[in-house]
């Protein structure tokens, strides 16, 4: 058990339980053709929810960290992974599905393992462009078109 | 009789060409789930839902929903049969229900019997799939028509027992994964109040209006933190696997396999209706009892096939069994068929027992044409099963990313915004942190899923007492439902204070 992630989740939890008790408060107690207003049941969630973080954070206080050194994470291929994830999902709109789908496999596969350009170049062309032409153009779905740059 | 017109109307319903198809493709991506690391039925199914709704967006709306269920219903029960397939070649269960399976399979395959390892478990899979399909038709709709008479009270004390059940055994720690549960059922009151129309914690965003999508959350909880962890682990390299050779057992090897299949189909089947087991927990149980009926206990472990064969027909007996809950009482037994409602719900079809009135054409779709997908999962995983070996060699690193970009593009097909990607990423990243410290995903998910039903169920049932919270405790079948409820939760700890180890049920 990792004491302090423990301790800081149960904190958070129980700010969120805070959150929905102080937010069921606002809204109003009742409604037509029911005693039982909107309120009810989120108040009485917020306050389970903080008992339950408290039970959380009071374990983790009292236990020993037992928490092994589980060989080398890999946090910088995790981080650099996640940083092109939010990268894509920012550009997916304005630059469009083709183009920001394959920029992102390149980048990724080559974060995954720094060989082979361009099979990874063909795998991520091949899907972006496979699964643009199904859905948009088959079954008439709707993903972010081409830029309208000029040249497109 | 009533129910033989209904299985024939079924009948005609799975062989429309589209449903035949759809069950082949469903059965085929489950298989798939099964062999490939990093992604389990759970995060397998919850991924190809938007896949799938947006393919069958063409078709009548009942239409749709039986060709979409018939698809998602086929990857659980596939990724049953081929997660042992892993498990046997190269000692890595495909999902949690094939964890047993390595024991024995694995030392198979080292024997070089790794053929008749995987026949026997697609044997298995398939006489337990056939059993719990068949228990299915006799008894989910009698077991609708008890439900029916349920009033408010009773129904919001059984999805409680359904929520405790789930998140009793869903982790190692009782109080996390309850806290997960009601942070579930918080996040399920986001949005637009269906009862009074007042707005609830949206900020006065009309984005939050209809709420966290249940998909969404699914799909970053599941699939994108089941890929996190497995990137931060670095488990990305490709391992060697056994030589699967000839497939077809000897006479002996079905001689001895024939006892624990029966007796696995029959107990996965019993553990699987009860909510919260799942096949996980049933593959376990047979395991041990194989082992204690077995005259020659100590060949388990060293390749003995009975302690293949019965937890592979116990967990695919199990996921049959959980159907029956799931459709006849629309209280979820595991993760999987937890993500399997929220289909249900996604297309307007309401599991429970109005399931068998309102929506006959889905339901008994959905159920004959398991009958069909048992049947071409036989056939995909006896003489196709060394094509299925080899997607194992697909490395993790070309893998990994694709099922990143399917999360992205899934999400997007279905929710049509950004905010929605941002959501699932959010949800992606705090279902790997909190799971990679024992705060189960399962919980949260099943609370967004039920939490709307429970509500309703509570505001119904104390409108009708005025207000009284002690009808939950004085109508007798409510009052038992609870009852069972707490005792869920309370013996799990109460054995663990007395030094017992509980298994519990990592279904992701």
């Amino acid at each position: 058990m990792n004491k302090t992630f423990d301790t800081i989740a149960g904190c958070v939890f129980l700010v969120v339980g805070a959150f929905f008790v102080v937010g069921s408060l606002g809204i109003s107690k009742s409604s037509y053709g029911s005693t039982v207003g909107p309120n009810v049941f989120p108040f009485g969630l917020g306050v389970i929810l903080i008992l339950l973080s408290l039970i959380v954070i009071s374990q983790a206080r009292r236990s020993a960290d037992t928490r092994k050194e589980k060989g080398a994470h890999d946090y910088k291929r995790f981080s650099l992974l996640l940083l092109a994830t939010i990268v894509y999902v920012f550009v997916f709109e304005s630059v469009g599905y083709v183009i920001s789908t394959f920029l992102y496999l390149v980048i990724v596969f080559q974060v995954m393992e720094r060989r082979r350009l361009f099979l990874s170049i063909g795998i991520s062309a091949f899907f972006s462009c496979f699964v643009y032409t199904i859905y948009v153009i088959v079954f008439q779905g709707t993903l972010p078109p081409f830029p309208d740059w000029p040249g497109f | 009789m009533d129910t033989l017109h209904f299985l024939a109307l079924g009948f005609g319903e799975a062989l429309a060409w589209h449903n035949i198809l759809f069950c082949f493709f469903g059965v085929f991506c489950g298989t798939l789930v099964g062999v490939l690391p990093g992604i389990g039925p759970s995060s397998g199914v919850a991924l190809l839902i938007p896949i799938t709704a947006s393919v069958t967006g063409t078709l009548a709306p009942e239409q749709g929903a039986t060709s979409a269920i018939i698809m998602l219903a086929g990857v659980f029960y596939g990724a049953m049969y081929s997660g042992s397939t892993t498990s046997i070649l190269i000692n890595t269960p495909g999902e949690s229900a094939s964890v047993v399976t390595c024991l024995d399979g694995y030392q198979m395959a080292r024997q070089g019997r790794a053929g008749p390892a995987l026949a026997i478990a697609a044997i298995g899979s398939f006489v337990a799939g056939m059993f719990a399909l068949l228990m299915l038709i006799i008894v989910a709709k009698p077991l609708a028509e008890v439900a029916l008479r349920f009033g408010p009270p009773e129904y919001f004390s059984l999805v409680v027992l359904g929520l405790a059940a789930i998140t009793g055994l869903a982790g190692k720690s009782m109080p996390k994964a309850l806290i997960m549960l009601v942070a579930g059922l918080l996040i399920s009151t986001i949005g637009i109040d269906t009862v009074s129309g007042s707005a609830r914690f949206t900020f006065d965003i009309p984005l939050l209006y209809q709420g966290l999508e249940f998909i969404t959350i699914a799909v970053g909880m599941f699939a994108l933190g089941e890929v996190f962890t497995t990137i931060i682990k670095g488990d990305v390299a490709v391992q060697e696997f056994a030589k699967i050779g000839r497939i077809m057992p000897t006479m002996q090897d079905l001689r001895d396999s024939i006892l624990p299949i029966l007796r696995g189909s029959v107990m996965g089947f019993f553990i699987g209706v009860l909510p919260g087991a799942g096949p996980t927990l049933s593959s376990f149980i047979s395991y041990t009892m194989e082992k204690r009926l077995s005259s020659t206990p100590e060949r388990f472990g060293k390749g003995a096939i009975e302690g293949l064969a019965g937890p592979e027909s116990a967990n695919n007996a199990a996921a049959g069994g959980a159907m029956i809950p799931l459709l006849a009482l629309g209280i979820p037994s595991s993760a999987t068929t937890a993500v399997l409602m929220g289909a249900f719900i996604m297309y307007n079809v309401q599991p429970g027992p109005l399931l068998f009135e309102k929506h006959p054409a889905v339901v008994w779709g959905v159920i004959a044409s398991m009958f069909f997908g048992n049947v071409m999962l036989l056939v995909l995983n006896l003489p196709l099963v060394k094509m299925f070996a080899k997607m194992m060699e697909i490395p993790a690193k070309y893998l990994l990313p694709l099922i990143l970009a399917i999360c992205v593009f899934g999400i997007y097909a279905v929710q049509g915004n950004i905010f929605n990607l941002w959501v699932m990423l959010a949800f992606g990243v705090f279902g790997f942190l909190l799971g990679g410290n024992d705060f189960p995903a399962a919980p949260l998910v099943l609370g967004v899923i039920l939490g709307p039903m429970l509500e309703n169920n509570l505001r119904r049932a104390l409108t009708g007492s005025n207000g009284d919270y002690s009808i939950f405790v004085t109508r007798p079948v409510s009052a038992l439902l609870l009852t069972a409820a707490v005792l869920w939760i309370v013996v799990p700890l109460l054995l663990k204070r007395m030094g017992r180890r509980v298994i519990v049920n990592e279904d992701e």
